[in-house]
C-alpha cells in the first residue's frame, strides 16, 4: 500500500481524517477551559494521588487499594449507581505500581476512558486494564530514574553538605524541598495532562472506530512490558549443587540459567496465570507460594 | 528502656507513615529520620549529624517497587536513640545502624511484599461494597497497620538492647531467612499473573517472552524495554492502520454504488490485495 493510496483513502471517509486531525491537536495544561466538574474531579485525583502508597498490599496487588482510593473522585463523578462503581472499583483492584511521583498520569487517563465507559455502553473496559498495565513499566522506568535516581541524590547531597558538620536543620529542610517541590509540580502537571490525552486522543480514536486496534496495540505492549517486569521483579536462586569427586561442586542454577536464564520465574508464572484462568483464588496462589518458598528455603534448596 | 522504645517506635512510625501517606516526600530517608528523630530525643542537631552521615552511606540504596537493598528507618533511628540516650559513641552507633538496616530490611520486605498479602481480601471487600468510605478504611486502615509493623524493629531494637541487636543478625537461621526471601521473591509471579490474565491473547503473547527475554538476557533497563515496544506497536499499529483503511475503502465505495465487477465482498477484498 502506497502512501498516495492512503491519502485517497482519508479524503474518501471523514471520519478517518477527522480522527487523525483531532489527534494531532495541541494539548494545553491549564485548565481554565475546563469546566467545574472536570477541575473539581482533577484537584480530588491530585489529593487522592498523595496516598496511593499509603498501604502497599503485598508482592501480588501492590498499590490496588491506593489506586482504588486516587480514582475514586472519578468513579463517583461517572458512575451515579452502586453497581456501576462496584464494577469501576474491581477493575481497578488488581496490581498496580508505578513511581508516585508520575503515576498521575495513569490516573488522569485511566478517568478520561472512564468517563468514555460511563457514556458509551458498548466500550471495551478492557482497554483501560491494557493502557494501565502498559504504562506502569515506561512510567515506573522514567519515574524511578528521575525521582529516586537523579533527584533525590541531588537533594540528599546539597542536604548533606549543609548539615553534616554543623548538624543544622536546614540540611534536611532543604533536602525535602529541593525534592518535593518538583515532584508536587510534576504530580499536578501530569494529572492534567493524563486527562487531556485521554479526552482528546481516546474520544477521536474511539470515534474513528480505531478503539479495535488501540486496544490490540496496548495489549501488546503491556504484554512485552510484563514480561520485563515478572524478569525483574520474580526472583528465584537455587543454592542446591551436586559434589563431584574431584574440584568444585556444580551449581544446579547454572544449569538451569544455560537451559533459560529465569526458566523457574518464567514458568512460575505461567503456571500461576494456569491456575488463575482455572479459577483458583488468587489468596490461595499467595499461601501455597509462601508455603513453597519457606519450604524450600528449610529445605536448603534455595 | 520502655520510655526511649516508645520514642524510636514513634520516630520510625512518623517516617514511615508520612514516607508512604503523603506522596513519599523522602521522610524515610536518613536526613528526613535524622530530623524525626533528633526532635523527639531532643537532640536535633545530634539527630541531624547522625542522619546526614547515614545519608551518605545509604545514598545508593533505594526502595523502587517494594525491592529494597537496605532499609535505614529503623538503623538511624537506633544509632540516633543510643548516642542521645545511651551516650553510645557515635561511630560504633552509625555502624551498629547500617547493621541493623540490613537485617531490618528483611522484617521489611517480609510485611511489605509478603505479610500484606493478607490484607487483600479487604480490598475485595470494599470493591464489592462501592462505597468510598469502606475503601478509604481498607487503605487507611492497612497504612496504620503497615507502618506500624514496620516500626516495630526500631522498637524492639531499642527495648532490648543494643548487644543483642548486634547479635541478632547471627541468630536467626540461614535457612529461614533464605525461605522468606525465596517466598518474596516468587510471590511477585502471582501478581504478574493477575496482569497476565487481563491482557492474555493466544496472537500477541509471544511479546511476553520478548519481554521477558530482553530484560533477562539483554539486561535492557525497563524505558529501553518500552521503546522496543514503541516500535513493535508503531510498526503492527500501521499495518493494522493499512488495513483497517482497506476495509473502510471497500465499504464506503460498496455504498456508494461504485463496486466495479465484483459483486461478493470476498471479490473486493481479493481486487484490493492485488492492487
Amino acid at each position: 500500500m502506497s502512501t498516495q493510496e492512503t491519502s485517497t483513502t482519508q479524503t474518501i471517509s471523514p471520519e478517518s481524517g477527522g480522527s487523525q486531525s483531532g489527534a494531532s491537536q495541541k494539548i494545553s495544561l491549564s485548565t481554565k477551559d475546563l469546566s467545574h466538574e472536570d477541575r473539581k474531579m482533577l484537584h480530588g485525583i491530585f489529593w487522592h494521588s498523595f496516598n496511593v502508597f499509603a498501604m502497599y498490599c503485598g508482592g501480588a496487588r501492590a498499590g490496588a487499594s491506593g489506586f482504588m482510593w486516587s480514582i475514586w473522585p472519578a468513579i463517583e463523578r461517572f458512575y451515579p449507581t452502586k453497581e456501576g462503581r462496584c464494577d469501576a472499583l474491581k477493575r481497578h483492584s488488581t496490581w498496580y505500581n508505578i513511581t508516585s511521583n508520575v503515576g498521575t498520569f495513569c490516573m488522569g487517563l485511566v478517568a478520561a476512558m472512564e468517563k468514555e465507559n460511563s457514556e458509551k455502553p458498548d466500550f471495551d473496559t478492557h482497554s483501560i486494564d491494557s493502557v494501565k498495565a502498559s504504562l506502569m513499566g515506561p512510567m515506573s522506568g522514567i519515574g524511578d530514574a528521575i525521582f529516586w535516581g537523579v533527584l533525590r541524590v541531588i537533594a540528599a547531597s546539597v542536604g548533606m553538605a549543609l548539615c553534616a558538620d554543623n548538624g543544622t536543620v536546614l540540611g534536611p529542610i532543604a533536602f525535602l524541598l529541593i525534592y518535593n517541590v518538583p515532584s508536587w509540580i510534576c504530580r499536578w502537571v501530569l494529572t492534567v495532562l493524563g486527562y487531556r490525552v485521554g479526552s482528546s486522543f481516546i474520544t477521536k480514536l474511539y470515534e474513528g472506530g480505531l478503539m479495535g486496534i488501540l486496544t490490540k496495540l496496548a495489549g501488546t505492549l503491556g504484554l512485552l512490558m510484563i514480561g520485563a517486569m515478572t524478569a525483574s521483579f520474580v526472583k528465584f536462586n537455587m543454592i542446591l549443587s551436586i559434589p563431584l569427586p574431584q574440584g568444585d561442586p556444580v551449581m544446579i542454577q547454572t544449569y538451569l540459567d544455560t537451559i533459560f536464564k529465569g526458566l523457574v520465574p518464567i514458568l512460575y508464572t505461567l503456571g500461576c496465570l494456569k491456575l488463575l484462568r482455572k479459577n483458583v483464588s488468587v489468596n490461595w496462589l499467595i499461601i501455597g507460594t509462601m508455603i513453597i518458598g519457606l519450604g524450600l528455603g528449610l529445605l536448603g534448596i534455595v | 528502656m520502655l520510655g526511649p522504645a516508645l520514642m524510636a517506635f514513634f520516630a520510625g512510625f512518623i517516617c514511615y507513615f508520612v514516607q508512604w501517606t503523603f506522596g513519599q516526600p523522602m521522610l524515610d530517608q536518613p536526613l528526613g529520620v535524622g530530623l524525626v528523630a533528633g526532635l523527639l530525643f531532643g537532640d536535633v542537631t545530634t539527630g541531624i549529624i547522625i542522619g546526614a552521615a547515614l545519608q551518605a552511606i545509604f545514598i545508593g540504596s533505594v526502595n523502587v517497587g517494594g525491592a529494597t537493598s537496605a532499609e535505614p528507618v529503623s538503623g538511624t533511628v537506633m544509632a540516633i536513640c543510643f548516642v542521645t540516650q545511651m551516650n553510645m559513641d557515635q561511630g560504633i552507633a552509625i555502624t551498629l545502624g547500617v547493621a541493623v538496616a540490613v537485617f531490618a530490611n528483611l522484617i521489611y520486605s517480609l510485611i511489605f511484599n509478603v505479610l500484606m498479602s493478607f490484607w487483600a481480601p479487604l480490598i475485595d471487600w470494599a470493591a464489592e461494597s462501592g462505597e468510598r468510605s469502606k475503601v478509604a478504611l481498607v487503605h487507611f486502615g492497612g497504612a496504620v497497620v503497615m507502618n506500624a509493623a514496620f516500626a516495630v524493629p526500631s522498637f524492639l531494637g531499642v527495648y532490648v538492647g543494643a548487644e543483642p541487636v548486634a547479635n541478632l543478625v547471627n541468630v536467626i537461621p540461614a535457612a529461614v531467612t533464605n525461605g522468606f526471601n525465596a517466598a518474596a521473591g516468587l510471590l511477585p509471579a502471582v501478581g504478574m499473573a493477575l496482569l497476565l490474565r487481563m491482557l492474555w491473547d493466544n496472537k500477541t503473547a509471544i511479546f511476553f517472552l520478548l519481554g521477558f527475554v530482553l530484560f533477562t538476557y539483554l539486561n535492557m533497563p525497563m524505558i529501553a524495554v518500552a521503546a522496543v515496544g514503541a516500535v513493535v506497536v508503531v510498526v503492527t499499529g500501521l499495518r493494522d492502520m493499512q488495513e483497517f483503511d482497506i476495509k473502510n475503502q471497500i465499504r464506503t465505495l460498496r455504498e456508494q454504488g461504485i463496486s466495479g465487477g465484483a459483486t461478493s465482498p470476498a471479490e473486493l477484498e481479493e481486487e484490493d490485495f492485488f492492487a
